[in-house]
């Protein structure tokens, strides 16, 4: 009886894991294999040890990669998840109408894929003929052009980004938020709690797991930022928004370094996995 | 609690609408832009001087703009719905069996999810190309429909259905067929409505994919064809504009016509992760 | 006025599906070839390719408008993996040296070598690798400077403007603070780098020798680079944005600017971009480094044509390929239909090169190129990362955290450690 549970469960799961071994779990592998070999096109890759990984320790360009993409990565999410929530707790509130309008609204830039909306954004951002420097005109700011200059094109890549997807972020708080049932909140009212005690104290705990959800999405999603640099600034100006991916494309596709590429992204792979565990822990110990 | 606007209230109203203009403020752009002649694109003023649909026309007359949109939409439709039978059948199977190495299976799909973009493109091309998929849609819809987070979610989601409910079924003499077709399916709908909306998104957004393993200009998605319109050679502003306005149409819908549903998989799913 | 250049894709596009319902008997005898290229070359491959179709009527050409660096990145894959590559394919000069090594271009020696007398010795230089030919010829882009005739008027210039010292003396006079007028513009980053090229090339500049080493202690490259520098900060005449932006083109068709340095297609950005100003513009020779120098100019672009060894057709593919490198009539139909500069030297003799283009008034062939020399930069594989490398100096140097003379020193000290 329980072999044949087993057998039927393993009939469920295959025909995803046909497709996931076929177009993820093989492909990684292999690229894998491919990080321990020099290979340059259609010669067959020559095995080289560790050589790749110990050439990227002596990397600078790597290391500047690594830093861009921790930090671009860290503020991103900072800023994607306080605003997002925020968003959330005030569309939650009872008196708030419209609630469908707001959240249809928030979505809206999702609707534009990453490179439209970086091309929409070239436009935002293009000096003094950008939309941004026509809205700041009137107040009297000057906008300079801010992807030219290395000190502010890594937070015009992040804003971006923040604009894009916080309203998305939003919907899946409020769906949390409206999750955690109303009597709870309403005894903790009646027990003459105050609107913000609420909030820290039935509220935000309930949402632990959306959050670890959102949290560790938008993680993922910003250290693996590619599309944005690659439109708007290529890494540039000098290297200030050179993140690992795009390290990794300039690598591969530039200079057809496939193996030191595949190393590279090997890397940033075990810096997700890491990164991802250490929230995870972090927030299931403090919930507790 | 009562439905008087405080002062904090109204305070807490402007600054939505704030945030609202900031966010909806770039597409409005694009909008107006699009009905803009090409010379007035990036000068001053925000509202065209004169409406012209000629960046419309031109996008049907000069480029495969529907051919695009067509191909955008049977991929993504492909892949959403493949990915709600395959997610939901794999679903099904973690959360309510046991079998050997199951967490270890779960795991790997899940730290999948950490590789970067790029990694898999040079094996993968070279495979999909011995199995004559290069430039075909199946290599667009395939990668979507195994989707780590659909699996992750259906997962969840199933796990809180109750076994009673499953025991019962196979007393009364239900195969597993029936029992997914006509127990799980239905019970589930809205943890695969959003796998669905979910994959949905991601397809139709992605880029670098179709970028690589599409070889014509009648196989392109509509970011591709979108961003071929950009390159420095020629920067169509006024084409990506109107391009960039009806690209998001179909999504906005689906997002509108499907708000319940993704709402509720998203609490149930995500939320009890 | 020419069309939306993408019309070309679509058009390739329709010409792909019409062919595809051609009559069987036709197909079992036709050959059919993809050319993957971009933007003008798509435009100009459309134009001569009737004559090409009466020429072969058993060859059809399925001509695909693809993004430049889709193109290179594409095909690098192709070769990386073995499959997926074009009949033909058009590659960025800069970047043809990376594939030859890959092994998976097609040796082209029995075609090209037999008419090296019709181009540059300096391309069959960069053409070959192992002494074996591995690209066609196809055009070349050398540096020209557009003008602002009625600006250069106003201030009572007269052009052509013979030496870049000259250039700076008349730049002073054009630079209007109060209207915001400029001389010229200069990139920064990566994109600066493409625009120095000209510059460098111009002085007979070398980065690096003929066995792909790097030139140490390289005054003459050092200079250059301040020169740029000091056109932007110490003269206080160029504009400084990326070539090609929305500011760019904004700049240009609001009147910032007095000249537009380009290769000679630029000619074809200018008609759209600034086609209010029909007639004003004009164009000159690059300006050279001294007045007793060379009359030689630098390359601003170019692109090679390449047969990929996974090419079934290969005689097919080598007949488009030569056609479009060779015949006179496409060499100079490329001209005439987005200024591509025929590397063939017969093609460069043909009377229609010297026929006037309407939104110049003038012939550009005569007023800009005829009698000068083009100047080649000896080019290494893996190009991109030497652009990337200088893109960094450059906007260092820019912003201010190193002179140009120390931007020059670390750049050249990165290449040593490279390529030696």
């Amino acid at each position: 009886m329980r072999a044949r549970r087993a057998a039927t469960a393993y009939l469920l799961i295959l025909p995803f894991f046909a497709v996931f071994g076929l177009f993820w779990a093989g492909p990684i592998a292999a690229s894998f294999l491919y990080s321990f070999t020099e290979w340059r096109g259609i010669t067959p890759p020559s095995p080289v040890g560790l050589r790749n990984y110990e050439n990227l320790l002596y990397d600078e360009r790597f290391f500047t990669a690594l830093g861009n993409t921790l930090w671009m990565a860290g503020l991103y999410v900072a800023i994607a998840n306080t605003a997002a929530l925020s968003l959330a707790l005030a569309l939650d509130s009872g008196w708030m109408r419209l609630r469908q309008f707001f959240r249809t609204a928030f979505f809206l830039p999702m609707t534009l894929s990453m490179v439209v909306a970086a091309v929409i954004f070239q436009l935002v951002y293009a000096g003094d003929i950008g939309l941004l420097a026509k809205l700041l005109a009137p107040l009297g700011i000057e906008i300079p052009a801010l992807l030219r200059d290395p000190a502010t094109a890594p937070y015009a890549l992040v804003a971006m980004r923040v604009w894009r997807t916080t309203g998305y972020y939003a919907i899946i708080y409020l769906a949390g938020l409206q999750a955690i049932s109303s009597e709870l909140r309403e005894a903790a009212r009646l027990d003459g709690a105050s609107e913000l005690n609420v909030i820290r104290h039935v509220v935000l705990p309930g949402l632990k797991p959306v959050a670890l959800f959102c949290i560790v999405l938008s993680t993922v999603s910003g250290l693996e930022m590619f599309d944005e640099p690659m439109v708007l600034t290529q890494g540039g100006p000098g290297d200030s928004t050179l993140t690992v991916v795009m390290f990794v494309y300039q690598q591969g596709f530039q200079f057809l370094q496939l193996g030191y590429a595949a190393a590279a992204s090997y890397v940033l792979t075990v810096l997700i996995v890491l990164v991802s565990l250490v929230q995870r822990f972090w927030l299931r110990e403090r919930g507790r | 609690m009562s439905d008087r606007l405080t002062p904090r209230r109204v305070l807490v109203i402007l600054a939505l609408f704030g945030v609202l203009a900031i966010i909806v403020m770039p597409w409005v752009w694009a909008l107006l832009s699009s009905f803009k002649p090409r010379s007035e694109i990036m000068s001053t003023g925000f509202l065209p001087s004169e409406w012209l649909l000629d960046n419309y026309s031109g996008l049907f007359r000069d480029t495969l703009f529907v051919r695009w949109m067509f191909n955008s939409a049977v991929v993504s439709l492909s892949a959403a719905f493949l990915a709600m039978g395959l997610c939901g059948l794999a679903g099904y199977g973690f959360a309510k069996f046991d079998f050997p190495a199951k967490e270890t299976l779960f795991l790997l799909v899940v730290a999948s999810v950490s590789i970067p973009p790029f990694t898999t493109v040079i094996p993968l091309f070279g495979w999909m190309a011995k199995l004559g998929l290069l430039n075909t849609y199946p290599v667009l819809v395939l990668p979507f429909a195994a989707s780590a987070f659909g699996l992750f979610m259906m997962r969840q989601y199933v796990s809180t259905l109750p076994d009673e409910l499953f025991e019962a079924a196979r007393i009364d003499g239900c195969g597993e067929a029936r029992l997914f077709w006509s127990v799980v399916l239905p019970l589930a709908r809205p943890a695969l409505a959003t796998v669905g909306i979910l994959v949905f998104i991601s397809s139709w957004n992605s880029f670098v994919w179709p970028l690589i393993f599409m070889r014509s200009n009648e196989m392109f998605t509509l970011p591709v064809g979108i961003a071929g319109m950009n390159s420095e050679q020629m920067a169509e502003y006024g084409l990506v504009m109107a391009a960039a306005v009806l690209s998001s149409v179909p999504m906005l819908l689906v997002f509108f016509a499907m708000q319940k549903q993704i709402i509720a998989g998203l609490t149930k799913g995500a939320v009890k992760g | 006025m020419k069309r939306r250049s993408f019309l070309a894709g679509a058009a390739a596009g329709t010409v792909g599906l019409a062919a595809a319902r051609a009559p069987a008997i036709a197909q079992a005898r036709t050959t059919k070839i993809t050319y993957w290229c971009w933007s003008e070359h798509a435009r100009g491959a459309q134009a001569v390719y009737p004559r090409f179709r009466e020429r072969n009527p058993d060859i059809e050409v399925e001509i695909l408008n693809l993004n430049p660096q889709e193109i290179q990145d594409k095909i690098l894959v192709a070769m990386a993996t073995g499959v997926g590559a074009p009949d033909v394919g058009l590659l960025i000069e800069s970047r043809f040296p990376t594939y030859p090594p890959t092994g998976g271009l097609s040796e082209v020696t029995e075609h090209v070598a037999p008419r090296e007398a019709d181009f540059s010795p300096r391309l069959r230089t960069r053409l070959k690798h192992n002494n074996r030919y591995f690209g066609f010829p196809y055009i070349q882009n050398a540096a020209v400077m557009f003008y602002r005739q009625d600006y250069f008027a106003e201030k009572g210039i007269t052009a052509p403007i013979d030496t870049w010292a000259q250039w700076v003396e008349a730049g002073k006079r054009v630079r209007d603070r109060q209207r915001n007028i400029y001389m010229h513009q200069v990139s920064p980053g990566a994109v600066g780098f493409a625009n120095l090229t000209g510059y460098m090339e111009g002085a007979g500049v070398q980065l690096f020798d003929e066995a792909g080493k790097t030139v140490r202690q390289n005054r003459r490259a050092a200079e250059v680079m301040r020169f740029y520098f000091d056109l932007v900060r110490t003269h206080e005449i160029s504009l400084l944005v990326t070539h090609n932006s929305p500011e760019h083109f904004v700049a240009i068709r609001e009147g910032r600017l007095a000249a537009l340095h380009s290769g000679n297609w630029g000619l074809d950005r200018l008609e759209t971009e600034a086609r209010a100003d029909r007639g004003k513009w004009k164009v000159q020779p690059f300006p050279r480094w001294s007045a007793d120098g060379p009359p030689a100019v630098g390359t601003w672009g170019g692109s090679v044509l390449v047969i990929p060894r996974q090419s079934r057709n290969q005689a097919a593919a080598a007949k488009w390929a030569q056609y479009l490198s060779s015949d006179v009539d496409a060499q100079v139909g490329l001209w005439q239909n987005g200024y591509g500069y025929p590397t063939s030297v017969r093609a460069q003799a043909d009377a229609r090169l010297r026929e006037p283009q309407g939104f110049l008034g003038q012939s550009m062939y005569e007023a800009s190129l005829q009698g000068r020399e083009v100047n080649y930069f000896n080019l290494v594989a893996d190009w991109p990362r030497v652009q990337i490398e200088m893109g960094r100096q450059i906007d260092a140097m820019f912003q201010g955290q190193k002179a140009p003379e120390q931007a020059w020193a670390d750049f050249e000290a990165a290449m040593v450690r490279q390529y030696g």
